[in-house]
């Protein structure tokens, strides 16, 4: 847009692959929503007993919080090339 | 009886150790030291107190009865947690660009500063927290009557003493401070710290549980798969209903919305708390079903509810008893707390302070400090709503299943859900769609839920409950519109918020919202574009002094001087009033909403700056695209404004440039005119006595003395003008001292009079002229004798007199000179001070300077000369300031 000189290649390569993890930032809750939609999947089938709905929901709790963790720390940690709030 | 009794102990130390721990991070925070009190941590700490006594002890009975659905209670708001970027970033962005006091706040302000908004959001959030508290109450009762002697136990003492504790506690926390959007502290800390105590007495029973009961994690897997529970399985609709309505309670709750919202100080502790919030709430249900089924192993038929108590009293664990105790203890306290302040804070600004502002008739100009009536409402309300909750306890009996009161109220603050999302995301949302949502959504709450929550044979009769009011079947409260066979729970929230929804969206398209709102919602859901943006004030009405008056009065002396001087600051102008521009109305609007809340602070401000002007600076950024380019041209409009205004104050300075120069041509003209009369006869006679040769002795002296006058004329005139520009310029001594009036009369009357040639006689009155004065004697005694040579030239009687009189005024004196002769005609009167004016056919022996010269005597002395009219004759008011002690410059 302006005089800026040409940012390098991997420049480039990082603030694309913050805006993917931006994206992904943002997907998140559909896809935590949908993981805590799986155990009424099988509600009515006998197989799904309460010790693997626990191990199963406490795991995935637990991984979407680290993931979460993880995506944020990425988002938020700023890049040279690109200035926050200039995402679009 | 002894167990009771430690019981109380504990608590009471464990309340005065709160105490101390929240007077230690106030008096840190006072010292600008503990940046850690803002850390994520503690944010993240702060939030939990979602996790009242109800999850506390609930959860274990929700798990005993329903399996694994209790935690759905705690999914939703990891949900809503793990979208904070969507939501919660907004939320806060808001509430710190808007200084949101309350949820309540929050929709009104987007709905144009609606009070009535703010009032109905407020009532269904009383009606809606109130059970709630009482479910703490209760909580907090079964579980001291768990150590005592079941028998002589009184649950009713009990629920008062821990009322009256609880209220105590929160009055001298939560209203020290009047800025709601100040963080508190005290009671942050104070429930971080109670957060971490439930944490571990949860953890602690259920690593009790686990390891010391059984033998492990695979023995309890086995006991759960080997239980009821372990066969429950999971209704579909209820595990969705439930997740969606705690995720909305998360976000509607009034104390969860003080912590998230208003207790925020930046997007960063949002981002950490986005996932370690969760975790908590993993660690809060990780060890719920491992205690609810070897409590139902070890203890069956005992109430589920209090299982984290009484297994460890089964075997002993009094220790262990007492912190699992505490825990439930802290988690009641805490959620009391903050949700009596946050209830507080909006029935005192909404309710309370609206109507205390119209009982006084005078708006925003009422007198005295309003902080002190806005703290007291607060008090009175904290008080009000946790008593409300005590009576809603003894009225209920306290017999209710605790979960299902907790539900209840979820469903009940929910109903915030379509304002609170469609106002921060949907420019078209209105006042009315959100009021007739809200309204309909309460109304079914009230009717499918609250209602018949006390039983049947309660509130409703068995009857209505089964068959309808009248008969009329579709409206029966479990089974609205004839759709039979749903979960109550389910039936009611389903119906309330989709209705609630369905009604705000269709009500929104229907109805046009006025100019505040359309701003407010432009500014709220593109808080990200324009943050920072309020509607603006017109600026005609709105004086510093008033607004410097209401500010003080809410917001303190200290801090509105504060604010105002800051203010000057900005505008250039450091120690003087502020302008009332635009934005400083606006800032201060937004410093007055961080204290009474948006509608009330909008309301004053309009009392005093009149109606709220929208610009079109503003109305601009309420476009989206085209809105570049506008502001651009605007910009440039209001820059060709400003050049127009610079040409026209050039062209006044011009004008007055001219009317000088104008000014100086017409005096540089008169002097030449006065200077050539004399010159014009000294030229001609000594031409006449050069050229001449047999004139006469007499005649040679005769025209030498004209030569002489003349140039004694010349001379005269020279010093006047010199005399004059002297004064005019500033430039003169004035060489004070004392002297008695009389005297100087009798100088300027011998100066006059001593060649003999006046026929003028002069009457005076020496005792009133016995007076001192402190003044350049000399200039004074000028300007009389000019007065009485004018009298003694110009008075056309036969026996000229002048009469001259002196009276001292209380703070003046007065000389007034008066003739007898035909006086100055009122024509003229204007111009007699002016130089180079004569009156009337003259004789031409004076300049016309005189009077100018006495004029600009008196202005340097510090008084006045002035036309006397008088009914016979010319007078003259000569008057000085402070006779006895006049301090002439």
């Amino acid at each position: 847009m302006t005089d800026r000189p040409a940012p390098s290649a991997t420049l480039e390569k990082r603030s694309y692959r913050k805006r993917r993890l931006l994206d992904g930032l943002k997907i998140l809750p559909i896809f935590a929503t949908f993981l805590f939609l799986v155990p009424i999947l099988g509600s009515q089938g006998a197989e799904h007993r309460l010790p693997s709905l626990l191990a199963y929901l406490f795991s995935v709790w637990f991984g979407l919080c680290m993931l979460c963790g993880v995506l944020a720390a990425w988002v938020s940690e700023p890049t040279p090339s690109q200035p926050p709030g200039t995402e679009h | 009886m002894a167990t009771l009794n430690t019981a109380i102990s504990v608590c009471l130390i464990y309340v005065a150790l709160l105490f101390l721990i929240a007077f230690a991070a106030e008096r840190t925070a006072a010292r600008g030291a503990g940046r850690w009190l803002s850390s994520s941590f503690v944010y993240t700490l702060s939030l939990s107190i979602y996790c009242t006594a109800w999850t506390f002890y609930g959860a274990v009975g929700y798990a005993a009865r329903s399996g694994l659905e209790f935690v759905t209670i705690y999914l939703g708001p990891s949900l809503v947690m793990f979208g904070w970027w969507w939501v919660l970033r907004k939320l806060v962005r808001i509430g710190r660009t808007q200084r949101v006091t309350s949820i309540a706040d929050l929709i009104s302000a987007r709905f144009g500063k609606s009070n009535t908004l703010a009032i109905c959001v407020t009532g269904v959030a009383v009606i809606g927290v109130t059970p709630y508290i009482a479910l703490q109450l209760q909580s907090v009762t079964l579980s001291l009557s768990v150590f005592s002697d079941q028998a002589e136990f009184d649950t009713g003492t009990a629920a008062l003493w821990t009322t009256l504790g609880l209220a105590l506690f929160t009055l001298l926390f939560g209203t020290r401070s009047l800025n709601a959007q100040e963080r508190q502290h005290g009671i942050v800390i104070a429930i971080a710290v109670e957060a971490i105590v439930k944490l571990i007495a949860l953890l602690a029973v259920g690593v009790f549980v686990v390891w010391g009961m059984a033998e492990g994690p695979a023995d309890i897997m086995a006991r759960i798969d080997a239980s009821e529970i372990g066969a429950k399985a999971i209704d579909g609709p209820r595990w969705m209903s439930l997740t969606f309505v705690a995720a909305a309670a998360f976000l509607c709750l009034p104390r969860m919305f003080h912590v998230l919202v208003v207790e925020n100080d930046n997007d960063r502790q949002l981002e950490r708390a986005s996932f370690l919030f969760p975790l908590y709430l993993i660690a809060m249900s990780l060890f719920v079903v491992p205690i609810a089924v070897v409590g139902l192993e070890y203890l069956p038929g005992e109430n589920p509810d209090l299982f984290v108590l009484t297994l460890p009293l089964t075997q002993n664990q009094e220790t262990l008893a007492f912190l699992a105790f505490l825990g439930g203890f802290s988690s009641a306290t805490s959620m009391v707390i903050v949700a009596s302040l946050a209830l507080a804070t909006m029935v005192s600004n909404h309710i309370v302070m609206p109507i205390w502002l119209s009982s006084k008739g005078q708006g925003a100009s009422v007198s005295g400090d309003v902080r002190q009536v806005v703290l007291r409402s607060r008090r009175i309300s904290i008080g009000l709503i946790i008593f409300l909750g005590y009576f809603y306890y003894r009225l209920s009996g306290g017999s209710a299943a605790l979960a299902s009161i907790g539900l209840i109220a979820f469903a009940g603050v929910a109903q915030f859900l379509p304002a609170l999302i469609g106002g921060i995301f949907w420019r078209g949302a209105t006042r009315f769609g959100a009021l007739s949502g809200l309204t309909i959504g309460f109304l079914i709450w009230l009717w499918s839920m609250f209602l018949p929550s006390f039983g049947a044979g309660g509130v409703m009769s068995a009857e209505l409950l089964a068959q309808g009011p009248w008969g009329l079947s579709w409206l029966r409260p479990h089974a609205l519109f004839g759709i039979t066979g749903l979960d109550p729970t389910v039936h009611a929230i389903w119906w309330s918020l989709s209705l609630n929804f369905f009604t705000f969206v269709a009500v929104s398209m229907l109805t046009f919202p006025d100019p505040l709102e359309r701003l407010q919602g432009a500014q709220i859901v593109n808080v990200f574009e324009h943050s920072g943006k309020g509607q603006g004030w017109t600026l005609a009405a709105a004086e510093a002094e008033d607004l410097m008056i209401m500010a003080q009065r809410i917001l303190g002396p200290d801090d509105a001087k504060a604010l105002f001087a800051s203010e000057a600051l900005r505008q250039r102008a450091p120690g003087q009033m502020p302008e009332p521009t635009s934005e400083f109305l606006q800032t201060l609007e937004r410093e007055l909403a961080a204290s009474v809340g948006a509608a009330t602070a909008h309301a004053m401000v309009a009392q005093i700056a009149g109606g709220p002007g929208i610009t079109v600076k503003e109305l601009i950024a309420v476009a989206d695209e085209s809105a570049q380019i506008l502001e651009y041209s605007n910009q440039l409009e209001a820059k060709s404004a400003e050049l127009t205004r610079t040409a026209a104050q050039l062209k006044d300075a011009n004008t007055k440039l001219t009317q000088l120069s104008v000014q100086k041509d017409a005096f540089l003209s008169q002097i030449s005119h006065e200077l050539r009369t004399p010159m014009t006869s000294i030229r001609a006679f000594s031409e006449i006595l050069r050229d001449t040769h047999s004139l006469e002795p007499e005649e040679q002296t005769r025209f030498a003395s004209i030569i002489h006058s003349e140039t004694i004329r010349l001379t005269r005139l020279l010093d006047d003008l010199l005399d004059l520009s002297v004064l005019e310029n500033g430039q003169v001594t004035l060489h004070l001292q004392e002297g008695k009036l009389s005297d100087i009369l009798d100088r300027a009357e011998q100066a006059v009079l001593a060649n003999g040639s006046s026929a003028l006689q002069i009457m005076r009155a020496p005792e009133h002229e016995q007076l001192h004065v402190y003044t350049d004697i000399d200039r004074l005694t000028q300007v009389f004798i000019n007065i009485i040579s004018n009298a003694s030239k110009y008075c056309s009687a036969k026996q000229p007199e002048l009469t001259i009189s002196v009276s001292a005024q209380d703070t003046a004196l007065h000389i007034d000179f008066v003739d007898n002769g035909a006086g100055i005609p009122a024509s003229e009167r204007s111009v007699i001070f002016e130089k180079f004016s004569r009156v009337g056919e003259s004789d031409g022996s004076g300049a016309g300077l005189g009077l100018a010269i006495c004029q600009e005597i008196m202005q340097r002395l510090g008084g006045t000369i002035s036309y006397l009219d008088v009914p016979r004759g010319t007078g003259f008011r000569v008057k000085l300031n402070s006779p006895a002690k006049t301090t002439l410059q």
